[in-house]
């Protein structure tokens, strides 16, 4: 193993956190280098005395705070939901009641309407239009003749009714 | 005195028993408020995310597996909780003495009390290089005394991510040493 490469592993080595192999190996290089010996002297100081300081100052609960914490996680942390508001305040629940009323308004409202309507529509057509206005064409009622004069441009026209017979003349 | 394993705890917190909440939660007490004190820098903010934690132990707790380690799973939601919290940019981040409210702190007198002080200064101080991964990874590895794997799974990430992170993190704060002694004229 080259000193580089064993640089690189130093700071895990200092800690025991490489395969048993990689470690037996860098021991033997350590065993053989000093350059590399003072750097794992560096590493193994700073680090001892980092866990020093970190073991020195700990904290911890008072108990009552201890107490107070387990029992707000028990109770859970207050509602943010407005008492005001309407029921249901879960969104589930609220999109369940919604499908809900919407099931209902189709069977009892939406459904009877159209029900009526079509009943509407057929006693209309059965009853208040006259059955003979959908059944006979529609005949015309007036006929009128023009007789235009070529060389004084006059124009006389004849209204019949339906019989042919004269009604008036303009 | 026959004792509960953590799974039957968890079995009768499920079933409704609350005083087991707090049977298997103590020997963590310590632990998740130091370590959100150390990201933190700050007891009342560590306090807080702990009680968030704490808070999402017990709702989530039907959803802890059986036979997994219940420790791993508290501390993964106490660092959830302290990412979310740095996240949202609560923390206000001038450390003050006098926030020291530990037992043991309040209990050395004076000089015990200046020597604390000088303690979480020189910790801030040598911390302070760290990002806050390396940091987590750092205090979980050195400072709560998990391994490589238990590291890794609490964060949710690869072993070798740890090491790298955890390389890199021992590197800075041995750098760190040096610059010091370097200012204090300190020959290596």
């Amino acid at each position: 193993m080259k000193c580089k490469k064993v640089k690189r592993l130093l700071p895990l080595f200092v800690g025991d956190d490489l395969s048993i192999g990689k470690m037996s190996r860098l021991k033997n290089h350590l065993d053989r280098c000093s350059a590399c010996q003072q750097e794992l002297h560096s590493y193994v100081m700073s680090l001892d005395k980092t866990r020093e300081w970190l073991t020195g100052d700990r904290v911890d609960w008072q108990t009552q705070e201890w107490e107070d914490a387990l029992e707000g996680a028990v109770k859970g942390r207050p509602s943010r939901v407005s008492p005001l508001s309407p029921w249901p305040f879960r969104k589930s629940w609220a999109y369940a009641l919604m499908a809900l009323l919407a099931v209902v308004i189709t069977v009892f409202v939406v459904r009877p309407i159209r029900v009526d309507l079509g009943k509407e529509r057929e006693m209309y057509t059965s009853s208040r239009i006259p059955s003979r206005i959908l059944t006979e064409k529609v005949q015309q009622q007036v006929v009128s003749m023009t007789l235009v004069s070529r060389e004084t441009g006059l124009k006389i026209t004849w209204f019949f009714n339906k019989d042919f017979n004269f009604k008036e003349e303009k | 005195m026959w004792m509960k394993n953590e799974d039957e705890l968890v079995e009768a917190v499920l079933e409704g028993d609350h005083s087991s909440f707090e049977v298997l939660l103590k020997p963590y007490r310590q632990g998740l408020l130091n370590m959100a004190y150390r990201m933190t820098g700050d007891i009342e903010e560590a306090k807080e995310i702990c009680q968030e934690a704490l808070i999402r132990v017990f709702r989530h707790l039907k959803t802890f597996r059986k036979g997994k380690s219940f420790k791993s799973w508290v501390y993964r939601i106490t660092v959830n909780a302290t990412y979310d919290f740095l996240r949202a940019g609560k923390r206000q981040k001038e450390i003050v003495g006098s926030q020291l409210t530990s037992l043991d702190h309040a209990s050395r007198g004076p000089e015990g009390y200046l020597l604390d002080k000088e303690i979480k200064r020189k910790i801030e101080h040598i911390l302070q290089v760290l990002s806050p991964k390396e940091k987590l990874i750092f205090i979980l590895r050195d400072g709560r005394g998990f391994n490589i794997g238990e590291t890794a799974k609490i964060l949710g990430c690869s072993s070798s991510s740890v090491r790298t992170h955890l390389s890199r993190a021992r590197r800075k704060i041995r750098d760190r040493f040096r610059e010091d002694n370097d200012k204090r004229g300190i020959i290596r």
